[in-house]
C-alpha cells in the first residue's frame, strides 16, 4: 500500500520530543497563517451578519478606521499564545506533530508564548534571518524561540502511527 | 594356717554350698523394690560423673542405628506432635534461604512443572475479574492507543504527511551540515528534560 511506503515508523519513534527540522516547522506555520486568516474571516462575517440583522442596517469591521487592525492583532494573539500556553501547540503544530517546549523541556507557559509571538516579526527581518537559524543551528531554534526560551519539538502519537502502520501491511 | 581357721573353712566349706542351694535367687529378687532403689539414687549425680563424650566415642553409633528399624520408629512417632513443639519461626530464621535457593536449578524444576495443567486448575476469569480495567487504562497508553489506531483514512493521510515532513527535514539537514562542512547527526537532539524523560509526557 502506498501509505506503508510513505511512513518509517520506526524512525518518527525514536525522533519523538527531538528538536524539528525546518520543513515541518514551515509546514505547521503556513497551516496556522491559513487557519489564522481564515477564522477571522469566519468569524468576522458571522459577527457583520448577527449585527446587521439585530441592527437594521448594513455594518462592515473594516469599513471602521482602527478596530480590524486591534481585532486581528487580538485575535493572532489569542490563537497563537493561549494553545501555545495550554496544551503546547497551535492548530498547525497539532496537524504536524509539533510541540512548543521550554528551552529545557519542560512545559512552555503563557508568557514564554507571548514573548515568542512577539519575537517573531524579528525572524523575518535580514532576509528571514532568525528562520535559517533552524538550519544553522544544532538545536533548530529559530531567533524567536531564542528569545521567548522555546524549541519546538517532534510530538504526536507515534506509536499509534506505527500499529496503523502494521496494521496497513497485514491487509 | 591356725588349726581354728582351718576348722572354720571346713564348716564353710560344708555349709556354704548347701545354703546357697536352698536360696531361691528369683524369689529374692521379686522381693527387691527397685522402684524404691532407683527412687534412692541420684540419677543427675551419676550422670554428671559419667563423661558422655567418651561414652560416645566408644560407642559404634553405626552399628548402633543398624540395628534401628527406623520405618518403625517413624511410623510411631507422632510428627504432628513434634511439629506442633518445633517453632518453624525462629527455625526459617536460622535458615540461608538465598543459599538454598541458589543450590535449586530453576530451570529443572520449571521442566517438571506442567504448566497446561496449572493453567487448567486456574479460573481466569476470576483473575481478570479482579483486574482493575480502569487503572490499568490509566496507567498505561492502551486506551489511547486503540482511540487513535481507530482512526480511518484521515489519521493515515496524517500519518503520511508528518513522516514525509520528517523525511525532508532529515534531508535538508543532511544537506546544511554537508555545506557547513560538519558532521552529520543521525538523529537531531533534544532538550535536556526530554532527553532524560523529565519534561512534557510524551506519548
Amino acid at each position: 500500500m502506498t501509505a506503508a511506503r510513505n511512513v518509517v515508523p520506526d524512525r518518527d519513534l525514536k525522533l519523538q520530543g527531538h528538536y524539528a527540522g525546518i520543513c515541518s516547522r514551515f509546514a505547521g506555520f503556513v497551516i496556522d497563517v491559513a487557519a489564522i486568516v481564515l477564522l477571522y474571516d469566519l468569524i468576522g462575517s458571522a459577527v457583520q451578519f448577527l449585527v446587521s440583522t439585530l441592527s437594521g442596517h448594513q455594518f462592515r469591521i473594516n469599513e471602521l478606521p482602527v478596530l480590524p487592525w486591534l481585532l486581528f492583532a487580538l485575535w493572532v494573539v489569542l490563537y497563537c499564545v493561549y494553545p501555545v500556553a495550554a496544551g503546547g501547540r497551535t492548530l498547525g503544530m497539532a496537524i504536524v506533530g509539533l510541540r512548543v517546549v521550554r528551552a529545557d523541556g519542560a512545559h512552555a507557559n503563557a508568557k514564554q508564548a507571548l514573548v515568542r509571538l512577539l519575537a517573531l516579526p524579528l525572524s523575518f527581518v535580514l532576509l528571514g534571518f532568525g528562520f535559517w537559524l533552524i538550519l544553522l543551528r544544532r538545536d533548530n531554534r529559530a531567533l524567536h524561540d531564542r528569545i521567548g526560551g522555546t524549541a519546538v519539538v517532534y510530538n504526536w502519537d507515534a506509536r499509534a502511527a506505527r500499529l496503523r502502520f502494521l496494521a496497513n501491511q497485514g491487509d | 594356717m591356725q588349726p581354728a581357721t582351718r576348722v572354720v573353712q571346713s564348716v564353710a566349706n560344708e555349709v556354704v554350698p548347701g545354703v546357697v542351694d536352698s536360696i531361691d535367687v528369683n524369689d529374692v529378687v521379686q522381693q527387691v523394690d527397685f522402684q524404691k532403689v532407683i527412687e534412692s539414687v541420684d540419677l543427675n549425680a551419676v550422670l554428671a560423673e559419667v563423661d558422655l563424650d567418651a561414652l560416645l566415642a566408644r560407642a559404634d553409633l553405626n552399628a548402633l542405628l543398624e540395628q534401628i528399624d527406623l520405618d518403625e520408629l517413624i511410623e510411631r512417632l507422632d510428627v504432628e506432635a513434634v511439629l506442633k513443639k518445633v517453632d518453624l519461626n525462629s527455625l526459617l530464621e536460622r535458615v540461608d534461604l538465598n543459599e538454598i535457593l541458589e543450590k535449586v536449578d530453576i530451570n529443572a524444576l520449571m521442566d517438571k512443572i506442567e504448566v497446561e495443567r496449572l493453567l487448567e486448575r486456574v479460573d481466569l476469569n476470576t483473575v481478570v475479574a479482579r483486574v482493575d480495567i480502569d487503572a490499568l487504562m490509566q496507567r498505561t497508553n492502551v486506551g489511547s492507543i486503540i482511540a487513535a489506531t481507530s482512526t480511518g483514512m484521515a489519521g493515515q493521510a496524517v500519518d503520511i504527511a508528518r513522516s514525509q515532513g520528517v523525511g525532508l527535514d532529515l534531508f535538508a539537514q543532511r544537506w546544511t551540515d554537508r555545506i557547513l562542512r560538519r558532521s552529520h547527526s543521525e538523529q537531531p537532539g533534544a532538550p535536556l528534560l526530554l532527553d532524560n524523560e523529565g519534561g512534557v509526557a510524551l506519548p
